[in-house]
């Protein structure tokens, strides 16, 4: 299920915070979370009910092998917890792809096995494994099968994060002082869940449109429009990504739970650094916590502190996706970040104005490599740019940000006809008033006040989003 | 935290309002007729042939109906009704299979008792289609138009698109002096303006008819194919409503597409599905089958076509004449007949010559 969905907004939510806080009200908790475990299986298997199973089997197994480590508290049972962890996302995610690259390399013809991969399969994957590593530390305590269930499948965080930790999310779930609806909680909560609603449907979508043309045929593009496309990505994928992020904190946070904040204006960063503190910041965690410190992270000198980096952004790569792309991608940042630690001193003294270009410019560049189909289709991509061949933006582009109520307040008025690629204009215009003008949501939420102003501005957002979700049908089929 | 309540239950009821008040104007104005006909004062446009043909089937006011795919686009209902006297709608649903154009016929036998006449051409390379093949590669289906369910709706109501690229202009059209109406049945979704016909148009950069590797078969698995198609997409219903007087007719598509069947070594088995598909059809009285491929002059003149299959608006008429003064209609007493001239020219007909000037 989609939290931009009609079903999600109109029946699933409401049913789940009714219930949930009408369930809390007897005392016994127990059920509450065990309706939370239903309603989140019930997300879930919407998709599929198919991956209920695996993500039903995970919880178990790794449940299991706590409960073992509680126990017996050898390495022989974390390495072979990991072993299962690794083994299903490897299998579900990257068992294709391994066998493209055989064939590819060995000149075979293994037939692909055409797994279907579960949603959100690196996220509660990951959260599982940080999990029982820490219960092989010894750092949890204990926790019943219902409650350790209920936190792994927390709906609001489970398709994509933010990738929570047990000790942010289980003792919530245990506060009983949570179980009782708080209106200051419900109020904020949405409020930001406007926010982030507002962020993927009203912009994220309308910038994708460009984005799938543009990455259709890459060949025929030429510069204009090559940057338009990769700029319109950047918005895209930051609207998307943060949007479903602030709407996973605004849900949690009607229900009492806090999750984590998962980007922090990335794109207002002066150095890659930086940048990377600020994105997918709970993946970066999880990286430094479970991958970074274990091999020595900065203390064994700079050389092993830049190979863990470089390790670091390479499992990172792997982690968004089974392509080379995203390899290509994450190795190319995990460069720029070694390349900044190494002359650090010449980035500092850089004037904030550039040191943004290059940060962004950088960062926006390999993008091409995350978003493009394959490897040549970047290169091509990039070469179209190189190409300095400038030509007319593309009416492919416009026709994306005509959107119906900015047309039918605009169209064949003297700002059209004068300036038709206004459209065009009013949306990167607005995508970077927000991204660099805007405070972050974060901010934002802290700052949150039940005003009138608030108000008007949530009841707007949210009713905009839900007018959004639908668009008129079209068939594709023009007489022949 | 009292405050915060009162606020959670403004934010909402802002939303609420906002989303009433919009989906209002849809309800009222139901550009795709969902709810109910055309309102005065307002002109509707047919434009979206998924989309409207529900609700034009479920709420318009007809004794008659053309449907069909891009086949039927070009009928001219006008032609029908001063024919046949009768009051028709079109209901074209472009690229549409025969359970989907079946199932509207039996909706609208449903909805609308007042009907009698359904004119459809059935389209001959759709002859032996999976009988329950429905076209999902074309795009997303409005399926929330077409169930009875009220909550999916929301598609319809809530929904900016409609309202802003539709209602709003309507309005608007509306306020600045446009009158009301509709499209007319006639012009919705012709497609001849700008369609180029002719030999060029209809052979590309054709330059020769190979001859077929291998000759296909009519084969046990095809017959039951066409028996399923057939039975189910087109004669239980005549089966079931003996009032209802379906006027059906085989697409006659140009000699060009006789011509590619023939390099897939597909001719043969064409005609036997053909024959096939005749002889269950006219178990029903009240099917009034007819097929215009022995009119060979007409399907030899690719000025008529505008590729293998699509003729122009001239043929849709000159079939509508047809189909009220009976020629071309297949009975028992004449179909062997006619198939065997068909058999015959196909068969021996000379393809390359079509390439020649």
């Amino acid at each position: 299920m989609l939290f931009n969905s009609y079903i999600f907004i109109f029946c699933f939510f409401p049913i789940c915070f009714l219930g949930y806080f009408l369930l809390n009200k007897t005392k016994k908790y127990a059920l509450g979370h065990l309706f939370l475990l239903g309603m989140s299986l019930w997300f879930y298997g919407y998709f599929n009910p198919a991956y209920l199973l695996i993500i039903i089997g995970s919880v178990l197994a790794n449940y299991l092998f706590y409960r073992w480590m509680k126990n017996t508290k050898t390495k022989p049972v974390l390495v072979f917890a990991l072993a299962v962890n690794l083994g299903i996302i490897l299998y579900f995610k990257y068992m294709d792809f391994f066998i493209e690259n055989v064939n590819a390399i060995a000149k075979t013809n293994l037939p692909l096995l055409n797994i279907m991969l579960p949603l959100g399969i690196s996220f509660f994957t990951f959260q599982q494994i940080s999990f029982v590593v820490d219960a092989y530390r010894g750092q949890v305590p204990d926790y019943d099968f219902l409650t350790y269930a209920c936190y792994v499948t927390f709906f609001p965080q489970l398709i994509a994060g933010p990738i929570v930790t047990h000790d942010e999310l289980i003792p919530q779930l245990l506060d009983e002082k949570r179980k009782t609806i708080n209106w200051e909680n419900v109020a904020s909560g949405l409020y930001m869940f406007a926010i982030g609603l507002g962020k993927k449907v009203l912009l994220a979508d309308v910038f994708g449109v460009a984005v799938n043309w543009g990455f259709e045929d890459v060949p025929s593009l030429k510069a204009t429009n090559a940057i338009m496309v990769i700029l319109a990505y950047c918005f895209q994928l930051y609207f998307d990504f943060s949007g479903y992020c602030d709407m996973a904190i605004g849900l949690g946070r009607m229900l009492n739970i806090e999750l984590p904040i998962n980007f922090n204006s990335p794109y207002k960063s002066l150095t890659i650094t930086e940048f990377w503190n600020r994105w997918h910041m709970t993946l970066s965690r999880f990286f430094t916590r479970y991958v970074y410190i274990p091999l020595g992270g900065n203390r064994k000198g700079d050389v092993r502190t830049y190979v863990n980096l470089f390790i670091v952004f390479l499992l990172s790569g792997f982690w968004h996706g089974a392509a080379w792309t995203f390899v290509v991608w994450s190795v190319l940042n995990g460069i720029f970040v070694i390349v900044t630690r190494m002359f650090r001193k010449f980035f500092e003294s850089m004037h904030p104005a550039l040191g943004w270009m290059i940060t962004q410019g950088f960062f926006i560049l390999t993008l091409v490599f995350f978003r493009a189909n394959s490897i040549s289709d970047a290169i091509e991509f990039i070469k179209q740019i190189l190409y300095v061949d400038f030509t007319n933006i593309d009416v492919n582009i416009l026709y994306g940000f005509q959107t119906p109520v900015l047309k039918f307040l605009l169209e064949d008025t003297s700002i059209t006809n004068s300036l038709p690629y206004i459209y065009v204009g009013i949306y990167y215009f607005l995508g970077l008033l927000i991204v660099l003008g805007a405070p972050s949501s974060n901010e934002m939420l802290a700052s949150f006040k039940p005003t009138v102003k608030n108000m008007l501005f949530t009841g707007v957002l949210l009713a905009a989003s839900i007018l959004s979700f639908s668009g008129i049908s079209t068939f594709l089929y023009f007489n022949f | 935290m009292e405050k915060s309540k009162k606020w959670v239950r403004a934010t909402l009821s802002v939303t609420l309002i906002i989303l009433i008040v919009l989906s209002a104007f849809i309800v009222v104005i139901d550009p795709y007729f969902h709810y109910h006909t055309q309102i005065k004062g307002l002109y509707y446009e047919l434009n979206n042939e998924r989309s409207q043909n529900d609700g034009i089937i479920r709420h318009f006011d007809y004794d008659a109906m053309i449907i069909g795919t891009s086949m039927a686009e070009n009928f001219k209902t006008s032609e029908l009704d001063e024919l046949f006297q009768v009051n028709s709608i079109k209901v074209p649903f472009a690229g549409g299979t025969f359970k989907e154009l079946n199932d509207n016929i039996a909706k609208a036998i449903k909805y609308n008792p007042d009907l009698k006449l359904v004119v459809r051409p059935l389209d001959y390379a759709y002859l032996m289609d999976d009988a329950d093949r429905v076209r999902d590669d074309l795009g997303s289906y409005p399926d929330y138009l077409y169930d009875n369910n009220p909550f999916n709706d929301v598609n319809y109501i809530f929904n900016k698109d409609i309202l802003f690229s539709i209602c709003f202009p309507m309005l608007r059209d509306a306020a600045s002096g446009k009158s009301g109406g509709i499209t007319s049945f006639d012009d919705y979704s012709n497609w001849m303006e700008g369609t180029e016909f002719g030999k060029a148009a209809v052979l590309g950069d054709r330059t020769e008819y190979k001859a077929p590797e291998e000759i296909q078969p009519f084969v046990e698995e095809i017959e039951e194919m066409v028996r399923k198609n057939i039975t189910e997409n087109v004669v239980e219903l005549a089966k079931e409503n003996p009032d209802v007087q379906f006027y059906y007719y085989l697409t006659p598509y140009s000699v060009a597409w006789w011509g590619s069947q023939m390099e897939l070594g597909t001719v043969s088995r064409w005609l036997s599905v053909e024959e096939y598909a005749i002889k269950l059809m006219l178990e029903c009285d009240n099917i009034h089958l007819f097929s215009f491929n022995t009119e060979f002059d007409m399907i030899c003149n690719l000025d008529n076509y505008s590729d293998e299959c699509h003729h122009g608006d001239w043929i849709n008429s000159w079939i509508l004449a047809c189909l009220y003064s009976g020629t071309n209609q297949l009975t028992k007493d004449n179909y062997q007949d006619y198939l065997a001239v068909e058999r015959e020219f196909f068969m021996n007909y000379d393809y390359e010559e079509i390439l020649n000037d």
